[in-house]
């Protein structure tokens, strides 16, 4: 008998990472389930290797006789609906909760900007940074995101994975979100007040007696943040062990 | 070789009885039924998993993920109260069906056909 032998270029490593890829595609498919596909997968390899089969010849054969991922994604969902909306309202949850980030980080940004012109006394180059910048982070965003979604970032997607796995952990950083915009507001606040050459201690006087003339009915807003990063935590990706990936 | 509808419908029964003997894995279960069955029920093997993630979802299995001796990580299945509650039913609606059926084709005297 031949002894068996892959093709030239295969690497059995690359094609179980895009095996696993194809099957992630699928909106049904978690990555716990694929990691418990995968460790099916494996088991089928090493029967079918020892039957004489070679690595990329047991490949073959073993994803198809899991099936069509398609298919299986299909069957995942219609055994489990509730999965898919735990998972979908995971995600907005975690948008809901990242646009007023968002907006803090731009707003400052956009704040600095218009200080520093102010100071330089440049207006022409203040005006047109001003209408650039938007602009800028906007395609900043689409950038990031797209590219998240083309999976240009294989590191980034696998660290962003790991993150959201992380269930317990992952609570506690989450009920931290909200905090991130009013921190990041204050700091911008007082930095701007230096530069104008104001007093720190009287930016910091301005914002408390901000927060005492504020409608006092508005503080229960805040509760929202709260209750959609607890939401989200309650429906974050199940724990799994990483070392499939 | 079993239908497809028999296929899929036989698994909830199948799966709770090969896991009524001891905790298991998925392509464990899947082995025993297709030496049990001598092959002639066959499954696409990644269609077990939504049969097993349906059964933990209604609370009848339980699922672990532990170390197997090759280094490999396996989602092992148990069986849970309820499961075996759900398996004693799912028992006797098969066996009267079965002897439904059994009766009705010794009355016949229907001489059976190899499949």
């Amino acid at each position: 008998m031949d002894t068996p032998s892959n093709s030239p270029a295969f690497d059995l490593n690359y094609a179980l990472y895009r095996w696993r890829q194809a099957l992630l595609a699928r909106e049904a498919i978690s990555p716990e389930r694929a990691a418990e596909l995968e460790s099916h997968l494996g088991d089928t390899m090493v029967e079918l290797c020892a039957k004489g089969l070679s690595d990329e010849e047991a490949l073959a054969v073993a994803a198809h006789r899991l099936g069509d991922p398609d298919a299986l994604s299909a069957a995942f969902a219609q055994a489990e609906p509730a999965s898919l909306w735990r998972n979908r309202i995971f995600w907005m949850a975690i948008g809901f909760l990242l646009v007023p980030l968002a907006q803090v980080v731009a707003f400052t940004l956009h704040g600095l900007v218009l200080i520093v012109c102010a100071r330089q006394g440049s207006d022409i180059f203040g005006i047109v940074l001003t209408w650039m910048l938007p602009l800028l982070l906007m395609a900043g965003t689409l950038f990031l995101l797209t590219g998240l979604a083309a999976n240009r970032w294989p590191r980034l997607t696998r660290a962003l994975d790991e993150f959201c796995s992380r269930r317990r952990r992952f609570a506690w950083q989450l009920l931290l979100l909200p905090l991130v915009p009013a921190v990041l507001g204050g700091l911008g606040f007082l930095l701007a007040r230096q530069l104008l050459g104001d007093h720190p201690g009287q930016a910091f006087g301005a914002i408390m007696s901000g927060a005492r003339i504020m409608d006092r009915s508005r503080l229960l807003f805040a509760l929202w943040p709260v209750a959609l990063a607890l939401l989200a935590a309650a429906y974050a990706p199940p724990r799994f062990s990483s070392r499939h990936n | 070789m079993i239908s497809k509808e028999l296929v899929a419908a036989s698994s909830r029964p199948l799966v709770l009885s090969i896991l009524s003997e001891s905790e298991n894995y998925g392509y464990a279960i899947l082995q025993r039924v297709r030496t049990l069955s001598e092959e002639r029920i066959q499954w696409t093997d990644g269609m077990l998993y939504p049969v097993l993630h349906r059964l933990a979802a209604e609370g009848l299995v339980e699922a672990t993920w532990k170390m197997a001796d090759n280094g490999r990580e396996r989602k092992y299945y148990r069986l849970t109260t309820a499961g075996h509650e759900a398996l004693g039913n799912e028992r006797r609606q098969w066996l009267t069906v079965h002897q439904t059926l059994d009766k009705l084709w010794t009355l016949q005297a229907t001489p059976l056909p190899s499949i």
